[in-house]
């Protein structure tokens, strides 16, 4: 039987970030600092909703050279789904379902 | 100094990281945190990160070493306990000499009657400290396996039989420590393989 479990806070706040900005792309620092999280927070949250399929991601070559390529990242239509869900229902005690 | 320490923590986080991407993306956002001063702080984060997902891991895929601690460091000595104890009334069944009823019947009236009746029972708390023993060795090999359902069941004839060795000891009054080892370690140990073991049958 597949397990289901309610989105964390920090997950939740993650979400809303991503979905204030539904098709762009996001690098992994703006991210956390937008979303309010520590890095070892955000990058196990985003390999899980990579995982899922609620997230993509691409590697974007360096604005300045020398730089490392940058990884983005922005929410999936399934992505964009519950991010709305989670973000309208964010009040309800039942809470939504992850997939 | 500090910035030393940052990415020699970067360094490890990078390569601690066991997922594709994670470790390479974590790399490049470290140069941007790095100019906005907050280096240190997201290599930290990184780091523990890494370390986490490769506890959490190693955890879910390996026996565990929860559970490997638990059977070292209770179940065997259990066993080997057991066995000993088993072994010397072995020794009594068989020959009818154990220290331990020779410094009974060395006693009083009363005492003498008690090792009568330790000596009546001595066969059967043989035989379920060896079942004990058995069991003990089994349940130790069952959770370093991570085999749930099997796990639970030997715990629950460890518990029978301890309760059934506390109802002779209480009935002969042998000690108090004895009967709290009995009683008190299967359950405990029970309790312990359902947190570590959950029964995946289910």
């Amino acid at each position: 039987m597949k397990r289901h479990r309610a989105p964390s806070p920090q997950m939740e706040t993650l979400l809303a970030v991503l979905a204030s900005a539904p098709r762009e792309w996001f690098y992994g620092y703006p991210l956390m600092k937008a979303a309010g999280l520590q890095s070892g927070t955000l990058y196990p949250l985003l390999v899980r909703l990579e995982a899922k399929g609620l997230v993509e991601s691409e590697w974007r070559e360096p604005e300045q050279p020398g730089k490392p390529p940058r990884h983005a990242y922005r929410l999936t239509s399934a992505g964009v789904a519950l991010a709305r869900t989670v973000v309208e229902r964010g009040s309800d005690p039942d809470g939504v379902r992850v997939p | 100094m500090k910035r030393r320490l940052a990415r020699l923590l970067m360094s490890c986080a990078v390569r601690w990281s066991r997922h594709p991407w994670a470790g390479e993306a974590m790399r490049a956002e470290f140069c941007a945190a790095e100019e906005d001063g907050q280096g240190l702080r997201f290599a930290v984060g990184c780091a523990w990160a890494s370390v986490k997902e490769r506890i959490d891991g190693r955890t879910a895929i390996a026996p565990g070493w929860a559970r490997l601690a638990v059977a070292i460091v209770v179940m065997v000595p259990m066993a080997v306990f057991e066995f000993g104890c088993g072994y010397r009334g072995i020794q009594l069944v068989v020959t009818g000499q154990d220290h331990y009823y020779a410094s009974l019947i060395s006693g009083g009236a009363t005492e003498q009657a008690m090792a009568e009746a330790y000596r009546r029972a001595a066969s059967l708390m043989t035989t379920l400290l060896l079942t004990m023993a058995m069991c003990e060795t089994a349940l130790a090999w069952s959770l370093m396996r991570g085999h749930g359902h099997r796990a639970r069941q030997i715990a629950t004839c460890v518990v029978v039989a301890g309760l059934t060795m506390s109802t002779l000891i209480m009935a002969l009054g042998v000690n108090g420590a004895s009967l709290a080892l009995y009683l008190c370690i299967p359950v405990a140990q029970w309790c312990v393989v359902s947190r570590l073991v959950p029964d995946a049958t289910r």
